[in-house]
């Protein structure tokens, strides 16, 4: 309602001001969502920090255990990425960084699930379920009635 | 005997109490307890310091020989503090070896929290960083781990220990180990 009144006087120059405001100081409250408390880890090269940036991305925090160590704020994901951030500038590959986490927390530090003999039905039921809903459908559809 | 018409009666329940049982029994674990990958295997190499005595260095070694309980804590957890009694009755009452792993904590305030507390402790391992505690796959305190003579993990509790917990969970783990 109070966009409506604002545009009904648009035309005066005063309430242009005011609603220019209100809209500038909107944006910027809006914009500091993307701010955040983090802090800035710095690297030589470009595809560290994009190493970085990946491998924190694909791992879990066990604490907030529905988010992954970029975004949550739990003490333990910062330690975390401090871990990363170490082993990210001493050279150590994508693979190698995600086994040494594994082997000390297990298969539920990654953020996305393995695919192996445990998992198998975990990643193939949707797909499964979906095929047999098709099938069931179809033949539904096509027997003939009597 | 089992005709077309009793299947068609039967399948349903039976599926509903196959998922009752799964349901059941899934919904009475905790979903966030993240099992250890480190059961039945060694302890994690490591040399600190003692809290207690900074001169003297701790290594895995201290784990051979005996069934030993380490117990990650730290003077800031709350929860510590509830199962305390429980680790100073297990020394007292059942001549258990429990060593601490001090866990990204002040020394003067692990200390003090000792001296005011009571020390069920043989050693404390110190680890301000939580360095070593990510080896041993910490996310959280209290944690207990139980290792056997050999100094292999057994056995990982999350959470503060129970009276409950000591007597059922541990104990029996801990006499059966004795006797390997």
């Amino acid at each position: 309602m109070i966009f409506y009144r604002e545009l009904k006087h648009y035309n005066n120059c005063k309430c242009k001001a005011y609603f220019s405001i209100l809209m500038l100081s909107l944006f910027f409250f809006a914009s500091s969502v993307f701010a955040s408390a983090k802090p800035l880890y710095s690297f030589q090269t470009r595809s560290q920090s994009q190493q970085f940036d990946r491998i924190t991305h694909q791992l879990r925090c066990l604490v907030c255990q529905n988010e992954n160590l970029a975004d949550s704020q739990a003490n333990f994901a910062s330690d975390m990425r401090g871990q990363i951030y170490k082993m990210v500038k001493n050279g150590f590959s994508d693979s190698e960084i995600k086994n040494y986490m594994v082997k000390r927390y297990g298969d539920f530090i990654l953020y996305n699930p393995p695919f192996n003999k445990m998992t198998i039905f975990l990643w193939s039921t949707p797909i499964l379920l979906l095929l047999i809903g098709i099938i069931i459908f179809f033949t539904m559809v096509y027997r003939k009635k009597p | 005997m089992l005709n077309k018409v009793s299947v068609k009666y039967i399948a349903p329940l039976a599926i509903f109490v196959a998922m009752a049982i799964l349901f059941w029994r899934g919904l009475s674990e905790n979903p966030t307890v993240v099992p250890s990958p480190l059961i039945g295997k060694p302890v994690p190499n490591f040399s600190s310091p003692s809290l207690l005595f900074p001169q003297k260095n701790l290594t895995n070694k201290i784990f051979l020989g005996h069934v030993s309980i380490l117990n990650v804590w730290a003077s800031w957890c709350y929860s510590c503090r509830a199962e305390h009694p429980v680790l100073m009755n297990a020394k007292l009452e059942d001549n258990a070896i429990i060593y601490g792993l001090d866990y990204k904590d002040k020394s003067q305030a692990a200390i003090s929290w000792l001296k005011k507390e009571g020390n069920p402790f043989q050693s404390i391992i110190n680890d301000p960083k939580g360095q070593l505690a990510i080896n041993f796959g910490v996310y959280g305190t209290p944690e207990t781990f139980l290792i056997d003579k050999k100094g292999i993990i057994r056995y990982k509790y999350i959470g503060p220990i129970s009276p409950e917990v000591w007597k059922d969970d541990f104990l029996p783990r801990i006499k059966t180990l004795q006797q390997l």
